[in-house]
């Protein structure tokens, strides 16, 4: 039995171990490997390759590299060379060739599979309707966010792991889930997402969004042109005796925005205001100089909230 | 005694003058001008003030239609009305007809662009008229009926004999409306995605062209539901924007660019796309010509929102320049209303050897007014360039040959 034990020591101790790259020939120590920055990187980007091999310190050896099997004379003895990724999903094997001064020969390999994994940010906040623009997260908002990977693969032949500064999203890696709801926690979020086809990690990606304050601009309605697209800068000049305005409170989580704890409008000064049956409007009336305020705020969330007025003339 | 009555007589004659030239004065007197007295001693020059003439007033009423100005300086405005879409026609016969829809109404007219002449043609209200986008031939308009999130799109049909429009409803809310031949190309939403359709006008066919894993895109719709498209999601410059082109199949290539706050304008296979760096505070352009994905950079800055492309030569493409020293805070306080611009429109032409840009007409030093456009487009024979005036929604024009 201690025979048969010492045995199976003996050979899987004798096994090469296999690291991120692959490496043949004896091993001193840990085996080498090669380093990507950046680790996974984009179509037709600049990669820096570094050899990892402090425990064996080919230091005094020679090192030489090969890209697609063409020789780098240039980078010959470098730890590390740059060079730039291919077309989107093309391998290209790098490989580092470890002479040791006792003449050892090792081959470090890394093949680089280049894809793009963008990360579409749809941040479920208040913007008009006539905005052309994108909508910003503000704390407490839901973000929903979609990754789209550019291999040749459906997003349901795909794992993607998400993970929203330190959490983890949804326990774990989980097949097809190419999209994720999280909500914006304060100062910002880093989300991070990686890509796994089977067992072989595809792409990893992470990109860091920042809150915004939501902010009201009031628009000038009108019955029959709709709201106009510029809105009233600070004051409102009043060519007839009345005029209906429309508090837009950009980046209010839309909850709030349906549902808000607390909508007020104050008029001040000469001028008085009739709400219609859209709390975002106001129809203002003139006798005199005056000035109309808005406060929109959700009292439990207290950050998803905004106030501003403008003058009346 | 003689004396009395000669007194008496001289008071007689004296009553009796004063009575008939109170008659005359009352019955037949005629009023005089008064002499100008404004300069009565000479003082500040020989020049006279003039009395204003006396015309007589006559009531008239007038059957003819309103003349629109289409000859003069290139820049014009075309309309006081306020404008939801238009479309230059593809020429038929000696003239060239546009057609638009003012906003509220949905009402169509058309200029004559040759004589100025302007009529209805269509006095059928859409209610909360917000859109429109016109068929190449004038025979269709698609309208987006609603000014909040609850809409509905309106598809109508012209007549030829009266001014009316036979309307239907498409049954879902089409956004980024194009209409390409018969075809009416658009997405709708469905939960977090952006289904891509084409609906055929005539035989009300429909089709789903492609599916996107985004909500809230811009598309730069191709020259029909089999070209290739590109899309790219709505741009704020605090998130980063990448571009896809759309396939016959509704698959997505993604083009070898990106940025913040990323807008696309396209002519053809080149792509121009716009980005800011929040941080260094710059706005700059990109051409990509996607047939080789070769880049060219260095060309300054557009605003994508702000450019059309010829329909008829390829790289020939307008646009409005940009300042590359972007505030921050750029493009979206321009989105939000907050920055107007004052247009300065230059046309771009590339090769695959070369880019030429001319400044055509800076909007304000040739018109004085300030015109912060969008919604540009040109005619099917690369003639006129228009555009639709932000402060006012007014459409106006520039003549491309003039």
């Amino acid at each position: 039995m201690l025979r048969v034990f010492l045995c199976l020591c003996l050979v899987v101790l004798s096994t090469p171990l296999y690291a991120a790259a692959q490496v043949t020939g004896s091993l001193i120590g840990s085996g080498p490997s090669l380093d990507l920055s950046p680790r996974y990187p984009e179509p037709n980007q600049l990669v820096t390759v570094s050899l990892n091999d402090y425990a064996n310190n080919a230091g005094g050896g020679t090192i030489r590299w090969f890209v697609d099997g063409q020789e780098l004379p240039e980078s010959t003895n470098q730890r590390q060379i740059s060079i730039v990724s291919g077309p989107n999903g093309k391998n290209q094997l790098v490989r580092a060739r470890v002479t040791t001064q006792d003449g050892l020969a090792l081959n470090v390999e890394h093949t680089i599979t280049p894809y793009y994994l963008d990360l579409i940010i749809e941040p479920q906040t208040r913007v008009p309707v006539h905005y052309t623009g994108r909508a910003l997260p503000s704390v407490e908002s839901q973000v929903n966010v979609s990754a789209i990977l550019s291999a040749p693969l459906s997003p349901n032949q795909l794992i993607y792991s998400w993970r929203i500064n330190d959490t983890v999203l949804y326990s774990g890696p989980v097949l097809g889930q190419n999209r994720a709801v999280f909500t914006m926690p304060q100062g910002s979020a880093i989300v991070s997402v990686s890509v796994s086809s089977g067992e072989r990690l595809l792409a990893s990606r992470s990109i860091e969004i920042f809150n915004t304050e939501p902010i009201v601009h009031f628009y000038a309605t009108n019955p029959l042109y709709g709201v106009s697209r510029l809105p009233v800068h600070e004051r409102l000049i009043l060519l007839g005796s009345s005029a209906t305005v429309r508090a837009e409170p950009y980046y209010l989580d839309l909850a709030t925005y349906n549902a808000p704890d607390f909508l007020e409008w104050t008029v001040a000064g000469g001028v008085s205001g009739t709400r219609t049956s859209n709390p975002y409007d106001l129809t203002v009336t003139r006798s005199g100089i005056g000035n109309v305020g808005f406060h929109v705020r959700n009292l439990t969330q207290v950050l998803q909230g905004t106030q501003g007025g403008f003058a009346v003339e | 005694m003689k004396k009395t009555i000669l007194v008496i007589g001289v008071a007689v004659i004296v009553v009796g003058l004063l009575i008939a030239a109170w008659i005359y004065v009352m019955f037949f007197g005629t009023p005089r001008e008064l002499p100008d007295l404004s300069n009565p001693f000479g003082f500040g020059g020989s020049e006279q003030g003039q009395p204003l003439p006396q015309e007589p007033v006559v009531a008239t009423t007038s059957t003819a239609n309103p003349v629109v100005n289409v000859t003069g300086k290139p820049l014009r405005q075309l309309t006081t009305r306020p404008v939801i879409g238009y479309r230059e026609l593809t020429q038929t016969g000696t003239s060239s007809i546009l057609l638009y829809a003012e906003a509220g109404t949905g009402h169509v007219y058309s200029i004559d662009l040759t004589t100025g002449a302007e009529s209805r043609r269509s006095g059928t209200t859409i209610i909360e008229a917000a859109e429109a986008v016109f068929s190449a031939d004038g025979a269709f308009v698609v309208y987006r009926s609603g000014y909040n999130r609850v809409a509905k799109t309106v598809i109508g049909t012209m007549s030829s004999t009266t001014d009316s429009l036979t309307t239907n409803e498409l049954g879902e809310l089409a956004e980024n409306m194009h209409i390409e031949g018969n075809e009416v190309l658009f997405y709708s939403v469905r939960g977090n995605s952006a289904i891509g359709k084409s609906r055929n006008l005539r035989s009300g066919a429909s089709k789903t062209l492609f599916t996107l894993p985004m909500s809230d895109p811009v598309v730069l719709w191709g020259r029909g539901e089999t070209a290739d498209h590109f899309i790219y999601p709505k741009p704020s410059y605090l998130l980063p924007g990448y571009v896809y082109r759309v396939g016959s199949g509704g698959g997505l290539t993604r083009l070898p660019v990106s940025g913040f706050g990323l807008s696309a304008f396209r002519s053809g296979p080149f792509v121009g796309i716009s980005t800011v760096d929040p941080g260094e505070e710059r706005y700059e352009t990109t051409i990509i010509d996607t047939f080789d994905n070769t880049i060219i950079d260095g060309l300054g800055a557009f605003i994508p929102e702000k450019c059309a492309s010829s329909l008829e030569i390829l790289g020939r493409i307008w646009c409005v320049q940009g300042n590359s020293s972007a505030a921050f805070g750029y493009p979206d306080t321009w989105h939000r209303g907050q920055v107007v611009n004052n247009d300065v429109v230059v046309e771009l032409f590339f090769t695959a050897t070369s880019t030429t840009i001319t400044t055509l007409v800076d909007t304000l030093t040739d018109s004085g007014r300030t015109i912060d456009g969008f919604n540009h487009s040109s005619g099917p024979d690369g003639t006129n360039l228009y555009f639709i005036n932000r402060l006012d929604n007014t459409l106006w024009l520039y003549d491309l040959d003039n």
